[in-house]
């Protein structure tokens, strides 16, 4: 008999809110104007459920989502966002702006300053937050 | 090699915020208070207090990681307003430091230049950082390691130099020790020698990655201390020994008269080169931590919109920048006007005594009531001693507000006068705060 590979099917929360902000951010024509010369791995790592996902922002687009982080450990492209999964999940959905989860202390990222502001700068862009 | 170079920087950050040019200005008050002796012993005891203190924010780091820690460690452990009166009376000594740092750079520029007017030294250094932080350019972690390391090996050395020979000139014996109620000496100096250390803990908004928080965060911390009480023990000492009391106590910038004593004229060159190194480890990353306050502030909707703008091209926080700007040019003309530096320096020291009680109490109030959360470290301390320090910080603080001989007065209406500036602001951003989320409910239905 044959069987059905679940894990290939298996779909996640926090992928699904991550490909909804890839469509948001690469359709904002703004936001391309705060990122230019700004390539970064955004790694959502998911304190509860262990999942770690990176995004690749690559010449002012969204180009990739994926499983796992293909970067090396201390690489300083990288930009880590720590929270629990509902948490990275509302952040991107446009539900909880990441400065106030930030100061909640729901969230931990881990880059240089100028990232977070430029994170943030993101999330008001798209989403007025 | 890389573990060596995180754990270097996280020391030499934590040491260089804390290293500033009204560092000496603390070191000639400790003066007018103490006998060189007990100005040691009270530097060595406020770093202790500082370092014990540090487990306790390395325990908060732990559990925030990379979260702006004074409004984040005060804001998830006690009541709202209580936490927001701390954080703004914290950033008014943020804002005061940024007047006390520039007026006193421009009191050591004058020494070599003493045609420029003080303010305009004072307004153009704040200008110059403002345009640079509006520029949204940041100082690479190397640059700012070589700075702080330049910086305090700098000071040894030129202490250990003028010091060396000269021990004897200190005339420490049982009689000369205990001479003038040693207790009010250690009394009246550890409550400011706590202003020499303050800034360590910023460090903890700048772990690398989660790991950090566990190990390296928590052992910088004490070690960027222990590195600053050396440096301003040996400095002292070479104070003592170099130049009579009254050249020391005399002057806001006692590091200027020393250098002149070892090297002539050309000792006032070497003073503003420590001071620019000061100033770029200190001053900028000083006022970029509190322009990133006031923006955090202002977007959870305590202050105006206006303040927590964001730069579309270059992602700097150009609100928090303006309005830090603007607040400590008025700050630095208020403190240039009426000299008000030592007052402003030791009102500092005071307020941050309290604010660092408020972390300890945190703390534990944080293990009753979120016993279960992450803690990636907990501070090794019995809970007596969190609790002793929690009591000894805000009298420390206290005693330091009566330091200054014959400047009682205006140290405690500077005090009181930002007290009530806090809590009228408190009570403007609550309804600040209020009226914006009626708006948009009403904007909403």
């Amino acid at each position: 008999m044959a069987t059905t590979d679940v894990s290939a099917v298996q779909t996640s929360i926090l992928l699904d809110s991550l490909h909804d902000f890839q469509k948001t951010f690469n359709a904002n024509q703004r936001v391309k104007k705060l990122i230019k010369g700004w390539n970064r791995f955004l790694k959502a790592e998911s304190t509860d459920t262990n999942e770690i996902y990176t995004v690749t922002i690559e010449d002012l687009t969204i180009t990739k989502v994926e499983s796992g982080c293909p970067r090396p450990e201390g690489d300083e492209d990288v930009i880590t966002l720590q929270a629990a999964q509902e948490t990275l999940v509302r952040i991107f959905l446009g539900k909880y702006n990441p400065a106030h989860a930030l100061i909640d202390g729901a969230l931990a990222v881990f880059s240089g300053d100028r990232d977070k502001v430029k994170l943030e700068a993101i999330a008001m862009i798209i989403w007025g937050l | 090699m890389k573990k060596i170079f995180e754990l270097g920087f996280y020391v030499t950050f934590g040491a260089g915020i804390a290293f500033g040019i009204s560092s000496f200005t603390i070191l000639s008050e400790m003066f007018k208070v103490a006998s060189s002796f007990w100005v040691i012993v009270s530097i060595c005891l406020a770093g202790v207090v500082c370092m014990l203190l540090s487990s306790s924010i390395a325990e908060l780091a732990s559990m925030y990681p990379s979260a702006p820690g004074v409004r984040t460690y005060l804001k998830v452990a006690l009541p709202p307003r209580t936490s927001l009166f701390l954080v703004y009376l914290y950033l008014m000594f943020m804002i005061m430091v940024a007047g006390i740092e520039s007026y006193l750079f421009a009191l050591v520029v004058r020494q070599l230049f003493p045609q420029l007017p003080a303010l305009a030294v004072v307004l153009t250094l704040l200008a110059c950082t403002v345009i640079v932080n509006l520029l949204g350019l940041e100082l690479p972690r190397g640059v700012q390691m070589f700075t702080t390391t330049a910086l305090i090996l700098g000071v040894l050395a030129l202490g250990a130099t003028g010091a060396g020979s000269h021990l004897s000139n200190l005339h420490w014996n049982a009689t000369t020790i205990m001479a003038g109620h040693p207790l009010s000496q250690i009394g009246d100096a550890v409550g400011s020698a706590v202003y020499l250390f303050i800034g360590f803990e910023w460090v903890t908004m700048m772990g690398f990655t989660a790991k950090a928080y566990e190990r390296k965060i928590p052992i910088s911390m004490p070690l960027a201390i222990l590195t600053n009480v050396v440096a301003y023990c040996i400095f002292s000492l070479a104070l003592a020994t170099r130049l009579p009391v009254e050249a020391v106590t005399g002057t806001a910038i006692p590091q200027l008269p020393y250098f002149v004593q070892i090297f002539g004229p050309r000792g006032s060159v070497v003073g503003l080169v420590l001071s620019i190194l000061a100033i770029v480890s200190c001053f900028n990353a000083g006022v970029m931590g509190g322009s990133r306050l006031i923006h955090a502030l202002a977007r959870e909707g305590n202050f105006p919109k206006s303040w927590g703008k964001i730069s579309l091209t270059t992602g700097a926080p150009i609100g928090g920048v303006l309005a830090l700007g603007v607040l400590a040019s008025i700050a630095s003309v208020v403190i240039v006007r009426f000299e008000l530096e030592e007052v402003a320096a030791v009102t500092g020291s005071a307020i941050v005594c309290f604010v660092y009680a408020a972390f300890m109490w945190a703390v534990l109030r944080l293990r009753k009531t979120q016993p279960n959360a992450r803690r990636t470290f907990r501070s090794p301390l019995p809970v007596w001693l969190q609790w002793a320090l929690i009591g000894i910080l805000p009298i420390a603080g206290i005693l330091a507000l009566f330091g200054i001989k014959g400047k009682t007065v205006q140290v405690l209406a500077t005090a009181l006068g930002l007290v009530l500036v806090s809590a009228v602001t408190v009570w403007w951003s609550t309804r600040y705060k209020n009226a914006a989320a009626l708006n948009l409910q009403t904007k909403t239905s």
